[in-house]
């Protein structure tokens, strides 16, 4: 559980973690799936009750 | 300046006709949460962002999303390309014939035309770069609604697509505002012997924020 | 029906992955594997444009690419009626 330390972040302010480069989709799949990255990749199953993995 | 080139973004392939579903996929070309919305809110929000990367980030971004903006009018225009006057007149994209003919416009799927109510600049970048991030939740929330309600798998396909952009592209906003945040709050934060900017930037990767 | 041939498919796939590393490289414009990847494929795009552009006449408007007589530019199919 991520805990603050000295004075950063501060109270009311969002962030959103930095993605690292890494591993990538070969180029054409990527155009399919829609992204170059299997960490950003999240396909939505309507048939799983509507939320996505 | 702009330049075109002559390519979707995407191989939109539609293999039905389905003047009913054109009806609603005219939300993301001209609802609040669609592509022009977007591409509108990020190109104007670029002139007072104080970093340049966010400048570019904007201009990168927004052009993405009128990209996006013809692959919608594309879906709309193959799913009506070859529907009779009869097909088209016992759906919802009646309204819009009435006006429009086939042709793809603006407006959502409710009708309510385009306008610049849609979207916001304020010169604020943590407000801006907030609305931006809100903005791809509600694009992809809609895409969701409108995968739902389609049974053409080659508009499906061009869904998820779109789709996914948004899920990167809040990624991307999101690591923008945490350097302009970086940017703005270090030169107002309270200045003591121990706390340095450099030092607060080393606890980000003991903590694994970048 | 939608008929996409493979150069274009081919071009499509390699912009794609183009404009990902465009935005990645704006967030993270310190990363080198990125920057390397991204010029890597700026080649294969560039290749890719050439071979195309001589086939089939200028990819984008305003003067980035040569056309033959008469006016390629004018051709079909547009984009969105392949």
């Amino acid at each position: 559980m991520y805990q603050p330390s000295g004075d950063w972040p501060m109270l009311a302010i969002a962030i959103v973690p930095y993605q690292q480069y890494g591993k990538t989709f070969p180029i054409d799949e990527a155009l399919y799936k829609g992204t170059l990255f299997p960490d950003l990749y999240r396909p939505y199953k309507p048939e799983k009750g509507g939320y996505h993995d | 300046m702009f330049l075109y080139q002559k390519t979707l973004q995407f191989p939109v392939k539609v293999e039905t006709t389905n003047p009913a579903l054109a009806a609603l996929i005219l939300e993301q070309l001209g609802g609040a949460d669609g592509e022009m919305a977007a591409g509108m809110r990020y190109l104007t929000q670029r002139y007072y962002m104080p970093l340049p990367e966010a400048r570019a980030l904007l201009t990168d971004i927004g052009t993405e999303e009128l990209s996006h903006w013809e692959i919608i009018a594309t879906i709309v225009w193959k799913l009506v390309e070859h529907a009779t006057d009869e097909q088209i007149k016992n759906s919802p994209y009646a309204q819009h014939f009435a006006n429009h003919g086939r042709n793809p416009f603006p407006h959502n799927a409710a009708g309510v035309p385009f306008t610049a109510a849609f979207f916001n600049a304020k010169t604020d970048p943590i407000a801006d770069l907030h609305e931006n991030m809100a903005a791809e939740q509600k694009a992809r929330a809609t895409y969701e609604h409108l995968i739902r309600m389609s049974n053409d798998r080659g508009v499906n396909q061009t869904l998820s697509f779109l789709r996914e952009r948004e899920v990167v592209h809040f990624q991307r906003f999101g690591e923008m505002l945490d350097k302009v945040q970086d940017y703005i709050y270090s030169k107002h934060r309270r200045r003591d012997d121990n706390l340095d900017y450099h030092r607060i930037r080393q606890e980000h990767d003991r903590y694994g924020m970048r | 029906m939608t008929r996409y041939n493979k150069d274009f498919e081919e071009l499509m796939a390699l912009q794609f992955a183009i404009v990902e590393l465009n935005l990645f490289l704006d967030t993270h414009p310190d990363d080198e594997q990125a920057l390397r990847d991204y010029n890597r494929l700026v080649e294969q795009f560039e290749m890719a444009k050439k071979a195309y552009t001589e086939k089939y006449g200028p990819l984008v408007n305003f003067g980035y690419g040569k056309s033959k007589h008469p006016w390629q530019w004018v051709n079909e199919p547009w984009p969105w009626d392949r």
